[in-house]
């Protein structure tokens, strides 16, 4: 899973590091994740894993790293709306 | 629950939610067949809430109106008819409570409205009077068939639109004071099921509160001449029935506008755009909602007013009134070019077909030109107190 997110920030963030220089616990923030490229990320995390963030997750902690993020999608799979 | 009250329990959150959801769940029933939101004033009595205002002496719980300012708020999101026909129920109350509990006879009367959940309707409108409130052409009579302790009165009004008049267990009917009485010298009547006969003389088939059911009624009344208010309607007028409307049909309004606004969010929430970027209509979402909370905003500010008994001008009360109605018309409007197709259509999640229609009633209902010309006046005559200071 953390690499199919790694895959997808490649695709959509715009970050100014290669995917796989992205540690898990890394701040995206900090890597020059934005609030639009925020957006981005969070719609096409949705078209790749097929599912939609609750309002209740749409935060920039949920989007601040590869692990929160892998958390975030693993507590939306585990209870499916 | 006490013996033969159809209070279920004392208020509790889940009432209004239960409330809310079964007027949800038949709104756009309601809507398309033009019929009373039956399931939700059933929901409202049994939960105690159609009664809560009545204080709590008297059977009922006391109710601010804040607490029922946000009932309507959310019935509004839920379905505008079941909204506004509890919006109008709770300004027939808050007029008995406020100028009613003086005679022993009009507080039983306030009791049993309160125990039983009585449904009240308002009868303000007369063919021929031009639509003002303030001018009656009937006017309360001696009776002859109930002479009671007290005696009795009569009153036969041709309404232009009685709401759910034909689901109410109650009346307030506006009328002359006397037969000689100016138009303007009005009094207020009580009347409950049995006390009257209602004819339909019209049906209501409207673009938007449909479930209002407001059909054209020539109303034959009779009750004990204890039911005339003892106060002039005047003063009922001013005092309870204007302030209490506008605040709560500002909670209508802006309930109608804030489920378009989440249906707008949602819509664009899961727009694509080819190349992944942000949905270009996330721009106008943000845009409706500050158009949203300019609303929101006046409404918390008079009703905190109101509420911590600070006077409140009518040029204010009309300001409310016109601001809070064209600015929920504009959030609705920019929610249906949000939605776009998914907007117009009425089978679409995403449907704002229903909020739009609604939602025109509140320019309508009440002209704002009409209140205007009327504020027009008025802010000639006072200088308006601007800024912070």
């Amino acid at each position: 899973m953390h690499d199919r997110i790694r895959a997808v920030i490649a695709n959509t963030a715009k970050l100014p590091v290669p995917p796989g220089g992205i540690g898990d616990g890394d701040s995206l923030h900090a890597l020059g994740l934005t609030s639009m490229t925020t957006v981005s990320l969070m719609l096409a995390l949705e078209d790749a894993f097929e599912v939609e963030f609750p309002d209740a997750l749409l935060s920039a902690q949920t989007f601040g790293s590869v692990a929160s993020i892998a958390a975030a999608l693993q507590s939306i799979q585990a209870h499916p709306q | 629950m006490t013996p033969g009250s159809v209070v279920d329990d004392a208020l509790d959150p889940a009432a209004v939610a239960h409330a809310v959801n079964a007027a949800a769940a038949a709104a756009d029933d309601v809507d398309r067949r033009g019929r009373f939101p039956a399931e939700a004033v059933l929901a409202l009595r049994q939960g105690g809430l159609l009664g809560a205002h009545v204080p709590a002496e008297l059977g009922g719980a006391g109710m601010g109106m804040a607490a029922m300012a946000d009932i309507a708020f959310r019935l509004g999101g839920a379905c505008a008819s079941a909204a506004m026909v509890y919006a109008m129920h709770q300004i027939q109350v808050a007029c008995l409570v406020r100028h009613a509990a003086s005679t022993p006879a009009l507080r039983a009367h306030l009791a049993r409205i309160a125990h039983s959940g009585f449904l009240l309707a308002s009868v303000t409108s007369e063919a021929g009077v031009g639509g003002d409130i303030r001018t009656s052409a009937c006017a309360i009579e001696p009776g002859v068939t109930k002479p009671g302790p007290a005696g009795s009165v009569r009153v036969v009004k041709q309404s232009t639109a009685i709401s759910y008049g034909a689901h109410a267990d109650g009346l307030l009917v506006t009328a002359r004071r006397t037969p000689d009485a100016a138009p303007s010298d009005q009094a207020a009547v009580l009347l409950f099921t049995g006390d009257y006969t209602l004819e339909r003389t019209g049906t209501w088939d409207a673009m938007g509160m449909r479930g209002t059911c407001s059909d054209a009624f020539l109303l034959q009344a009779e009750c004990p001449a204890d039911q005339v208010l003892p106060v002039p309607f005047a003063d009922i007028a001013a005092d309870s029935m204007l302030p209490v409307a506008h605040l709560l049909w500002a909670g209508v309004w802006l309930g109608i506008a804030a489920d378009a606004l989440h249906r707008a969010r949602a819509c664009t929430r899961r727009a694509r755009t080819p190349d992944g970027s942000l949905p270009p209509a996330a721009g106008a979402v943000a845009g409706a909602l500050s158009t949203y909370r300019m609303a929101e905003a006046r409404w918390r500010l008079v009703l905190d007013d109101y509420e911590a008994g600070r006077p409140v001008p009518p040029l204010e009360w009309n300001g409310l009134k016109v601001g809070v109605s064209e600015a929920a018309l504009d959030v609705v409007m920019q929610a249906m070019r949000i939605c776009g197709i998914a907007g117009f259509r009425n089978d679409s999640p995403y449907s704002i077909a229903r909020h739009l229609r609604d939602i025109m009633s509140s320019v309508v209902m009440v002209g704002n030109e009409r209140i205007l010309a009327n504020s027009g006046a008025l802010v000639l005559m006072q200088a308006p107190r601007l800024g912070l200071a």
